[in-house]
């Protein structure tokens, strides 16, 4: 299990969900050519299921999906890149409205789930690179999570068939990685994966949308300077979730109270972000005047100055030995 | 059946003056005959989903009070009004917008084996969207059992279409598709021929429903209240309804139905 890659595990768990249930199963080369990476490879649903290899028509695809689970169905769409999702927009926010404002009655017993691939590996130019998914999910009002390591992959693949809509964004650079397989706790009520020291530590790291690698490495590095660190991952890509109402602001703070320094790491490119959000809830709640902050963004923003902010380079990422020293120093 | 949806809309009309409905409301004069034939066409467990302008439907499936109701209370307003029990399963304001969705609800269908057939209705304005090609292409690879049925009054967005874009033969373009044409031409005739699913043709079906529409100062019918000058009495837009329907007839329905609204 340990050496696993990235895309393997999530298609193994992708696989073992659907089978046997009558899934349809949608995507452009979902069944041939490089089965998006080998994301799609070997799946197998029940009697009722289907796996179609689709037109290159974004939009219809979506709104099948909304017809499928409309209907009572179980729909999966893969997609090769989120950016492809923007063609389906329409769906995803006017449809979706319209089937989450039903009468209680109404409310669909089906289930759509789309898969798309963030590409965020920083070598495909300015279009093609969308990392947005809290935007997106933001816009349409959609319960979406940045799979990451096998506790949140393992959550969100395992409720995909739940009634309702949601995204499951996979990361295009984590593709061909080691699945992350730390020992940590899913709390699983409300919607984020706690891992490292609990007992007074002296940093909180919290982590968004793709940077849960780099929140544990930030952690291992800590502590080889001495500082224990708990990271709190939100897979959420909009920090809440109606279903499971996530609630990462509180274990943030919680952990605040004994510890004196913040680290947040978001590599999303929205305008507004989980992290923000975070970042905001920490201030409203005070906090932030008896902690450091460091905020790990991919865009430069303006911030207080007790707010050191680290921008990284799409290719590079960030200097994380350089972020430890400063917080070990007390910079 | 025409005549009853006739003078309800008008109903519905006087009620919008009178300020009783804050919700959007586009009526369908003209179109009566068009979701008649659709919905008699409908079998048990067939489905149909519907554009912002829905009204007509409604009023085949439903009574005009649950009609007035939901516009005065429901959260859909007009635009989005669903009755799932009777077969409405879905309405969209966004043109174009309910295709893909009836292709889902199709694909659905067909894969469970339910032998249901999917009913989804627009008009000619939302041809120009690139979701009804995509639809219309991915039923006809798939085979599924859709019918896209286009109301063609030859209006869109307040405007004459030939104002916007080339006169394009829907006919041939849904048949180099894949799509099995059917014209039904309400112009001149009222009622056309019963529109049949089946008939040994393969799916998809697209029904192109000729419509005379009836308006003045452009489209106002469109929306809101209607402003031109039609007896509640006696509705008759053209000489087909005439021969079709008497006074008598209409100022009975017209009672039953101020009746059944109080």
């Amino acid at each position: 299990m340990n050496r696993l890659k990235y895309f393997e595990y999530i298609n193994l768990k992708i696989r073992e969900t659907i089978q046997h249930r009558p899934v349809i199963c949608i995507g452009q080369n979902i069944d041939s050519g490089s089965f998006i990476g080998g994301l799609t490879r070997g799946l197998e649903v029940g009697p009722g299921g289907q796996i179609i290899n689709a037109t290159c028509a974004e939009n219809t695809l979506v709104g099948l999906g909304f017809g499928i689970a409309l209907n009572g169905g179980h729909c999966v769409l893969f997609m090769k890149q989120l950016d492809f999702l923007l063609l389906g927009l329409d769906q995803v926010v006017n449809t979706w409205n319209a089937i989450q404002n039903r009468k209680p009655e109404h409310k669909i017993k089906g289930s759509f789930t789309i898969i798309p691939v963030v590409i965020d590996s920083g070598f495909q130019g300015p279009q093609s690179s969308l990392n947005s998914l809290d935007a997106i999910c933001s816009i349409g009002r959609t319960e979406g999570w940045c799979l990451n390591g096998r506790l949140d992959i393992d959550f969100c693949v395992g409720e995909m068939l739940r009634p309702g809509f949601r995204i499951l964004a996979l990361s295009h650079k984590m593709s061909n990685t080691e699945l992350i397989n730390e020992a940590g706790t899913l709390e699983r009520d409300h919607g984020y994966v706690r891992y490292g020291s609990c007992d007074s530590p002296d940093v909180v790291i919290a982590s968004a949308g793709f940077t849960l690698g780099d929140a544990l490495k930030l952690c291992k590095i800590l502590s080889s300077h001495g500082l224990s660190s708990v990271v709190v991952h939100i897979p959420s890509a909009t920090g809440s979730s109606k279903c499971h109402g996530c609630e990462p602001e509180g274990e943030v703070m919680k952990h605040l109270s004994c510890a004196d320094r913040l680290v947040i790491l978001d590599d999303s490119k929205a305008e507004i972000s989980v992290g923000d959000k975070l970042l905001s809830g920490v201030f409203s709640e005070g906090a932030y005047a008896e902690s450091r902050v460091w905020f790990l963004r991919h865009e430069a923003r303006r911030f207080a100055p007790e707010i050191t902010l680290e921008v990284a380079d799409d290719q590079t990422g960030w200097d994380l030995e350089k972020v430890a020293r400063e917080i070990a120093d007390g910079y | 059946m025409a005549l009853r949806i006739r003078i309800a809309q008008i109903l519905i009309s006087e009620e919008l003056r009178k300020g009783g409905i804050r919700a959007p409301v586009h009526l369908a004069l003209g179109h009566e005959w068009v979701a008649v034939d659709v919905v008699g066409a409908m079998g048990p467990g067939d489905k149909i989903l519907l554009s912002h302008r829905n009204v007509a439907y409604h009023l085949v499936k439903r009574s005009l009070a649950s009609v007035l109701h939901e516009y005065r209370s429901g959260r859909f307003g007009s635009m989005n009004m669903i009755d799932p029990d009777s077969g409405i399963v879905y309405t969209s304001s966004i043109l174009a917008n309910q295709f893909p969705v009836a292709c889902g609800v199709a694909l659905s269908d067909n894969a469970a084996g339910s032998g249901a057939t999917t009913f989804v209705v627009a008009g000619d304005g939302a041809i120009e969207e690139g979701a009804f090609y995509e639809s219309l292409m991915f039923a006809a690879k798939h085979e599924l059992p859709i019918v896209f049925v286009v109301e063609d009054n030859g209006w869109s967005m307040s405007s004459p279409v030939c104002s916007r874009r080339l006169d394009v033969d829907i006919d041939e373009l849904c048949f180099q598709i894949g799509g099995e044409v059917c014209v039904q031409d309400y112009r001149s005739r009222c009622p056309s021929r019963p529109v049949f699913v089946g008939d040994g043709l393969r799916f998809p079906h697209v029904w192109h429903m000729k419509v005379n529409t009836y308006g003045s100062k452009g489209h106002h019918y469109h929306h809101g209240p209607i402003d031109i000058d039609i007896d509640p009495e006696y509705p008759v837009l053209c000489g087909a309804e005439r021969k079709l329907w008497s006074r008598e007839d209409s100022r009975r329905i017209l009672n039953e139905l101020r009746g059944e609204i109080g």
